[in-house]
């Protein structure tokens, strides 16, 4: 770790958090240094504190120094990150949010609310690499329904967790309701829930993804996760969408 | 050859403008300068009657009541029709002033204008890219769908494939930052070095 980093240009979060991330020695004027909640950077004010001596850009030395705009996007190779990581992370991730709900549903809430942060993410992250696969020549999204949820089923669950889900199947209950079923979910695979808690489904959070997603491609739904187990797959979980009405107006004004 | 760039986040509020010229043409003189001067003027709004304030204004008061009377576009109504476009178009400009603030309020106005055009095309088509959605006297609006935030473009010449480019270049920038947690789809963007890129990118491509 380098240690002649310059301060961070100015105390706006996305400085703090790049080196926050990389290393705590340096103090450079007007810089924070206590991490930055969400809640912070989002009730910020709209001026910007005055930029501090260095000003932008200055930023050299090694990686951590970088601004995030410098680093490389496209970097996979070697960078996926260990499932028992993930595990380590989700679970501090469930007991943190529990601590701080009163029921089930809430902390499904909480989940959802992380995994829809997580899904906007992913689907910028997808549709620009497939279109800079394809140097920007005619980038393109799914803007049809049943595409969609394929792109859903295929290419995120693949970027998400390693292979596409196990079933998309439209309900029988409703032309609205779509599921996606998993059978064996990786990021909830080392969690067993209470007696207690029989309802909760961490996929919550998968459900969060998906509900993400699909938001960024305009398609509203009401995203939810239900452990559905059988003999084979104690832990199968199907991620129930319930698409707005909207969705189903649109879908029928566009035909076949 | 001037533009403008907004990022629209999903709530329609502006995350990031930027207004610039261009280095094409006159690679001399603005290399990384704003030049307001280059922007469309106001003339452009107050009518091809060349009217100026006052003969709007005097316009205003029959041109509105023409304009209630369901538009007659006969002979001297007509004449008033167009005094009340006049006088619109003034007592807008005249709210905002004039300069170069009045000036960026004025491409705000037209960039968000557009975004019903943007909406509506976007739903029909698959593609990204959305080349001159909307016309606004001498401005092209195009606008790129960056996943859940739209890119809006204002230029005043054709150039699809650098406009193309450009977004892609700008696309991959408001990505990085949208990577990072402690920005939210509704932060707006206030990263120096994100200027310093686009318009590094606006010098490659347009």
């Amino acid at each position: 770790m380098s240690t002649s980093l310059p301060p961070p240009p100015q105390s706006n979060p996305m400085y703090s958090y790049s080196t926050n991330t990389s290393t705590s020695t340096i103090s450079g004027p007007g810089s924070h240094q206590r991490p930055l909640s969400m809640r912070d950077s989002m009730s910020r004010s709209p001026n910007p504190p005055p930029a501090a001596p260095n000003g932008a850009g200055a930023a050299g030395g090694g990686a951590a120094g970088q601004n995030i705009l410098d680093r490389p996007l496209n970097k996979t190779r070697g960078s996926e990150v260990a499932l028992a990581s993930w595990a380590f992370m989700f679970a501090e991730i469930v007991s943190y949010s529990q601590s701080r709900v009163d029921s089930v549903a809430d902390l499904e809430q909480r989940l959802t609310t992380l995994g829809y942060e997580t899904g906007q993410r992913v689907l910028g992250l997808l549709l620009l690499r497939s279109a800079q696969a394809s140097h920007m020549k005619d980038p393109r999204r799914e803007h049809r329904l049943i595409p969609i949820l394929q792109f859903v089923h295929t290419q995120v669950y693949k970027y998400c967790f390693g292979r596409p889900a196990d079933g998309l199947e439209r309900s029988v209950e409703g032309e609205d309701e779509y599921m996606i079923t998993m059978n064996q979910p990786p990021l909830t695979q080392n969690i067993s829930i209470p007696k207690d808690m029989s309802q909760l489904s961490c996929e919550a959070f998968t459900a969060g993804i998906v509900e993400g997603v699909l938001d960024g491609l305009d398609v509203p739904a009401r995203v939810t996760a239900h452990t559905v187990s059988t003999d084979q797959y104690p832990q199968r979980t199907v991620i129930l969408v319930k698409l707005d009405q909207k969705v189903m107006d649109r879908e029928t004004v566009l035909g076949k | 050859m001037s533009f403008y760039l907004a990022i629209v986040s999903p709530l329609d509020t502006p995350l990031y403008e930027l207004q610039f010229g261009s280095a094409k043409p006159t690679a001399t003189s603005n290399s990384a300068s704003s030049s307001t001067s280059s922007f469309p003027s106001w003339s452009t709004f107050t009518g091809s009657n060349g009217s100026d304030a006052s003969i709007a204004a005097a316009g205003a008061g029959a041109g509105a009541g023409a304009s209630a009377s369901g538009s007659g576009s006969t002979g001297p109504g007509g004449a008033g029709g167009a005094g009340a476009l006049a006088a619109n178009a003034n007592a807008n400009l005249g709210l905002l002033g004039s300069g170069p603030g009045g000036e960026k309020h004025l491409l705000q106005m037209v960039a968000h204008a557009s975004l019903d055009a943007v909406e509506e095309t976007s739903e029909g088509t698959g593609t990204l890219y959305l080349k001159a959605v909307d016309r606004h006297n001498e401005w092209t609006v195009s606008a790129f769908i960056a996943a859940n935030v739209k890119l809006i473009l204002l230029h005043d010449q054709k150039n699809d494939d650098g406009i193309r480019l450009f977004f892609g270049d700008v696309w991959e920038l408001y990505t990085k930052i949208a990577l990072n947690p402690f920005h939210s789809v509704n932060t707006p963007i206030r990263n120096p070095l994100f200027e310093t890129r686009v318009r590094a990118s606006a010098k490659k491509f347009l």
